[in-house]
């Protein structure tokens, strides 16, 4: 990975990005800094829509947690963790679950995310085991159920703008936290019981929960405290790291048990256009294999200097894969919302999903804008054919990337138009 | 009844892992002339073809045709038990969905693992008169193979002038392995006619587990056709793969 990219990195301190498969930002996305800089230069960007926001001035106040919390990822493993709560009481319910955030504009969700303020306090990930009062009553709120009052109290007055990040919504202001306390609470008791099981596996819990209808984000917010897992694996797991995680070990599970379905027996195809993004989706009638394409127009957030669209994907096999995506946690976002629609439809397929993040998308609001908007789409009828030309004739219609930039780079793509099969040259017969 | 015994464990072992590196359940035809499997990889690029005859076994008894549905990753854990002078019992009573499998050396370890109703597709293999065929050790092969990966997902096999060539090129560069009757590495080259087809190189790397079944390898493919490996076993039976070509790009 470092030396495939390496040429792209410039002897001279004048950073310059050249870009052969993708640009530098969109490998980065803010998170690895591989441009040099101190400060990711796209995330200024996004300050802007937060400069006619309120800022709270106070040290201390009393407001609901939606209930939310945050643990952070630099330092690992003692990681910076606390609540994050408006100064206002009352349903904030919206403020930390995505899944209601479709529909909402970029200003709304931006406004939720920078009024929740996040208490800082570093412990080491263990702790998640070994408890504390601190620790205990973050875990209690991460299993809340609804929206808790509490009160907070921080050493400085909150400080920062937004934080932007690929995986996870946008993040606000912060302080180093004194004391917090709850007042009230009620707690989901799917979780309650997984946190009171020290014998069930995480994934085991996170599953459990996901079949018995819990949000993702909920799942993941009582994942990244350590609530789940045999006792003595319990550790905090940083809230990015923790949505990656969820999407992850749910669709893995899925995709096991849509591997003894049949597959689909036509084409499907799937269109969708949200909020400046066009999305696609091909089912292939084949066994289980997936790829997740993204194409970042040039002015778009990851891909600011470039002038053309710079299209990447990550692809697996029937077999699955073993390396983390290049492309970064969406795609297990994706990811999991195919496999929930073909278990809901009994069927498995191969299947590209593409994406085009037009000029005009202001703000990279994290993997559950894919997720949702993806599952949205699955949740539409889809158009039927008999084979992949008619269906990429479709796609063509409502995509802006020409079919050929997408078939250049898509593993699936290549492999159905080139790869032959041993059935073109056997004659098959089957007895009963 | 079916009970058959191997003189040696690591045999059937190996057999296992050269059908699993591309299957992951399949069905086992245990008849009065020996074991035979044949199946294809779930994306339906690669087959395998495997038989072994009676005369492979110490002892064999098969009065009739048993079907024996596994899955191969199981199957496989069970044969990582596989010891050293250790002989190969399998067992399946008529009525039983399960296979006994016993180890017998210095103790008798007997597993049982539970088999499969799988569906029956009867599959059979490509009908293709091959331009070449090339016969050559397997180390070569294998080393051609990893070579090619190095710089590509995909390689071409060219068979001309008595010579086997392995090129491969992409984004990572470009290599060409050259495999001459001189070099004593070309066993024998049989050419009806030049012959040249590109090959996905994951398949291919999966097939050459069965090189430690067999030291020879033995090539047969035709201008963008599939491609046949064949791995003799040195007691008799073989594994044969089939490889779909893959077109090159316009």
């Amino acid at each position: 990975m470092k030396d495939r990219y390496a040429h792209i990195i410039p002897e001279s301190t004048k950073v310059k990005v050249v870009s052969r498969e993708a640009s530098l930002c969109l490998l980065c996305r803010g998170g690895r800094r591989l441009c040099g800089k101190s400060v990711c230069p796209i995330d200024l960007k996004a300050r802007a829509f937060v400069k006619n926001l309120n800022v709270v001035d106070k040290k201390e106040f009393v407001g609901s947690s939606p209930p939310s919390v945050f643990v952070g990822r630099f330092g690992y493993p003692k990681v910076f963790v606390g609540p994050m709560v408006p100064p206002m009481l009352g349903n904030t319910e919206i403020m930390d679950l995505p899944e209601r955030w479709m529909g909402e504009s970029v200003e709304d969700i931006v406004s939720y995310r920078y009024s929740l303020i996040r208490g800082k306090v570093l412990v080491p990930i263990e702790s998640a085991r070994t408890g504390g009062r601190l620790i205990e009553t973050l875990q209690e709120l991460a299993m809340g159920a609804s929206a808790a009052d509490t009160e907070v109290q921080f050493l400085k007055v909150p400080f920062g703008s937004i934080i932007i990040d690929d995986n996870s919504q946008p993040f606000g202001p912060s302080a180093p936290m004194k004391h917090f306390e709850v007042a009230s609470l009620k707690v989901d008791h799917r979780i309650e019981k997984a946190y009171y099981d020290g014998d069930l596996r995480a994934g085991d819990a996170v599953m459990d929960l996901y079949t018995n209808g819990a949000p993702v984000s909920k799942i993941q917010r009582a994942f990244s405290m350590g609530i789940f897992g045999t006792l003595k694996n319990r550790r905090l797991v940083p809230t990015r790291w923790s949505i990656t995680a969820v999407d992850s070990v749910i669709s893995q599970r899925l995709i096991e048990e849509i591997k003894d379905y049949e597959t689909v027996d036509k084409y499907l195809v799937f269109v969708h256009a949200y909020m400046h993004n066009n999305f696609a989706a091909i089912f292939i009638p084949r066994k289980w294999s997936f790829e997740w394409m993204e194409a970042w127009f040039p002015g778009t957030f990851w891909n600011p200097s470039s002038s053309l669209p710079s299209v990447i994907g990550d692809y697996e096999s029937y077999w699955g894969r073993t390396t983390y995506p290049d492309i970064g946690g969406c795609y297990f976002a994706t990811r999991l919302a195919v496999t929930e629609f073909l278990r809901g439809i009994r069927r498995q397929a191969t299947v590209l999903v593409i994406r085009e993040i037009l000029p005009e998308f202001p703000l990279p609001l994290g993997v559950w804008f894919v997720r949702e908007n993806v599952r949205s789409m699955l949740r539409s009828k889809p158009a039927v054919f008999e084979d992949l030309r008619s269906a990429l004739k479709y796609i063509k219609k409502f995509m802006r990337v020409p079919i050929v930039k997408w078939a250049e780079r898509s593993f699936i793509l290549k492999d159905s138009l080139l790869q032959r099969r041993i059935d073109d040259y056997v004659r098959r017969v089957d007895l009963l | 009844m079916f009970k058959a015994v191997l003189a040696d464990s690591r045999i059937w072992r190996n057999i296992i892992e050269s059908i699993s590196t591309l299957v992951e359940e399949g069905v086992f035809i245990a008849d009065p002339t020996g074991i035979r499997l044949r199946a294809m990889d779930p994306s339906r690029v690669a087959m395998v073809d495997m038989e072994l005859p009676k005369t492979s076994f110490e002892s064999y008894e098969c009065a009739e045709e048993m079907p024996i549905g596994v899955n191969f990753d199981d199957m496989k854990n069970i044969m990582k038990r596989a010891g050293v002078n250790e002989k190969l019992e399998l067992e399946k009573l008529e009525k039983e969905a399960r296979l006994k499998i016993r180890f017998r050396g210095k103790t008798s370890r007997t597993f049982s693992l539970p088999l499969l109703d799988l569906g029956k597709e009867e599959l059979s293999v490509p009908r293709i008169s091959f331009l070449a065929t090339v016969k050559l050790p397997a180390a070569t092969l294998m080393d051609a193979i990893k070579d090619a990966e190095v710089v590509s997902d995909f390689v071409k096999i060219t068979a001309e002038d008595e010579k086997l060539k392995v090129t491969a090129s992409g984004d990572r560069g470009e290599v060409e392995v050259e495999i001459t009757k001189d070099s004593g590495e070309l066993l024998s080259i049989e050419l009806k006619e030049n012959a040249h087809a590109l090959y996905s190189l994951t398949y291919l790397s999966k097939m050459m587990v069965a090189s430690d079944l067999s030291d020879i390898a033995i090539l047969m493919f035709s201008t963008d056709m599939p491609l046949r490996l064949d791995f003799n076993l040195p007691n008799g039976g073989r594994i044969v793969y089939y490889l779909a070509p893959r077109m090159e790009a316009e």
